[in-house]
């Protein structure tokens, strides 16, 4: 299944999440980050089980010896995890929004959804900032 | 100068100390950084030799490469490859995150500043502050060449033209001859990297082994070594860099030259008589460097600097941090074969 970038909603620290009709989020980072974030070369995922709360970390990521935090848009168990992700980060820069999903995350808070930007207001903010 | 910024910024000179405390005092530094919302420097040595592994790397690796696995070991909050800290200066630099807008801005109103070109200033607050690595490493360049050094930046040596990106491949149209004697067999150098397209080499262990474009580089095309190296972490609340100038060759890394060795025609790796006149000139080293740190930062933003001692509740903070982290061996083996996860 494709994923539509604009059908998703965004965090302000650029991570996306699609929701199912089951209640799980799948989550993973913009193409616009990982454009900035530059020349990837190391990802750390979160283990199956753990929870994840918004906005807070959830995996770290190394480009150009600059290590950074990845931070969840919700809150919920995480249920799966792309564990050949690290292997093949390349994926993030040609399908960042299909192929490059993170981790699914059964939600604990769907209305936290509410306070993630669409596809408009995230492209707003990118240009601005 | 613009001030943008304003406020306090604070200067730290710490006398020798073990590897897990250095990494707990950075970690430290930045959190507090971030609370008092000022820019803090921190310069500092090492007891003894030391081995600090970049965040990603697998500790199994040092158990292949003879020698290293004798010294101290530490593991570090930022990226790139393993470093024998022994005759060297290093630096921490931790800006809190609220100012890389205000960095951005007087980028934006002085047009001709060196590091002005808007293509080099990235829009978000993701990944690696190309900027901030810019300025140590030009200044630093500036003085190592005042000094008499044959210093340039990585990106420099192959691409003479305009500054290179810190980031990507590397356009390298001319590719001097290496010297492969003084690098480990099976190790590629950074012009051989270079020559292949690629400005970094992953399978090199040491960050010394490898290049990217912003690394200091002393001597000639063909007989070049990396003297400085820098790498980053940010955190929800600060940007934390930090990096090693290297004055004199360790006896756990002797193929690594340092200033000493590569400003003079004579060797003086490992000589135990040199050592001590290297180990006197480290406070001198460390007060000149310390200074160019100063000027980086204040081409970014301008700052009202004062040395001071770190506060009781910053020692606080970072034994805590050194007894639950850099400290363990949890923390030091998680990425050996046996902790393969976050």
């Amino acid at each position: 299944m494709t994923i539509d970038p604009k059908a998703l909603r965004y965090a302000a620290t650029h991570e996306w999440v699609s929701v199912d009709s089951s209640g799980v989020g799948t989550v993973g980072i913009s193409a616009f980050a990982v454009e900035e974030l530059t020349d990837l070369v190391f990802m750390a995922l979160p283990k199956v089980g753990v929870a994840v709360v918004a906005g807070e970390e959830f995996g770290e990521v190394e480009s150009v010896k600059a290590v950074s935090p990845l931070y969840s848009p919700i809150s919920g168990e995480v249920i799966e995890v792309h564990t050949s992700l690290p292997d093949q980060l390349e994926i993030l820069g040609s399908d960042p929004y299909t192929q490059g999903w993170i981790m699914k995350v059964k939600l604990s808070s769907p209305s936290e959804l509410d306070s993630l930007m669409d596809f408009d207001a995230y492209q707003k903010q990118c240009s601005g900032s | 100068m613009v001030d943008l910024v304003g406020g306090k910024a604070l200067v730290w000179i710490d006398g020798p100390a073990s590897g897990a405390w250095n990494m707990a005092m950075d970690q430290a530094m930045a959190l507090y950084a971030a609370e008092q919302g000022c820019i803090i420097l921190r310069v500092y040595q090492w007891a003894s030799p030391t081995l600090s592994l970049g965040y990603f790397q697998s500790h199994d690796d040092l158990l292949t490469i003879p020698g290293l696995e004798e010294i101290d070991c530490v593991r570090r909050e930022t990226g790139g490859g393993a470093i024998v800290h022994d005759h060297e200066i290093t630096y921490s630099v931790a800006v809190p995150r609220l100012f890389e807008s205000s960095m951005q801005l007087k980028l934006r109103k002085e047009a001709d500043h060196t590091y002005s070109s808007l293509n080099n200033v990235k829009k978000s607050r993701l990944g690696h502050s190309e900027t901030l690595y810019n300025a140590v490493h030009d200044k630093t360049v500036h003085w190592l060449t005042g000094l008499g050094f044959d210093a340039k930046t990585f990106s420099s040596l192959i691409n003479p033209e305009p500054r290179a990106l810190a980031t990507g491949a590397i356009a390298a149209p001319i590719i001097p001859t290496i010297d492969n004697n003084r690098h480990f067999e099976g190790f590629e150098t950074g012009l051989q990297q270079a020559a292949k397209g690629s400005s970094m080499n992953p399978t090199s262990f040491l960050c010394f082994d490898r290049r990217s474009s912003v690394d200091i580089i002393v001597g000639s095309d063909n007989q070049n070594q990396k003297v400085l190296g820098s790498a980053q972490r940010r955190t929800s609340g600060a940007l934390l860099q930090h990096g090693s100038l290297l004055l004199s060759p360790s006896v756990a890394a002797p193929h690594l030259s340092g200033l000493d060795v590569l400003g003079s025609t004579e060797s003086t790796c490992c000589d135990a008589k040199n050592l001590s006149k290297i180990n006197a000139k480290k406070w001198s080293w460390a007060i000149d460097f310390c200074r160019v740190l100063q000027d980086s930062v204040d081409e970014i933003w301008d700052c009202d600097w004062m040395f001071e001692e770190q506060t009781e509740s910053v020692n606080q903070l970072a034994r805590s941090i050194c007894d639950e982290k850099f400290r363990t061996e949890e923390w030091t083996l998680r990425r050996s074969a046996s902790q393969k996860s976050v």
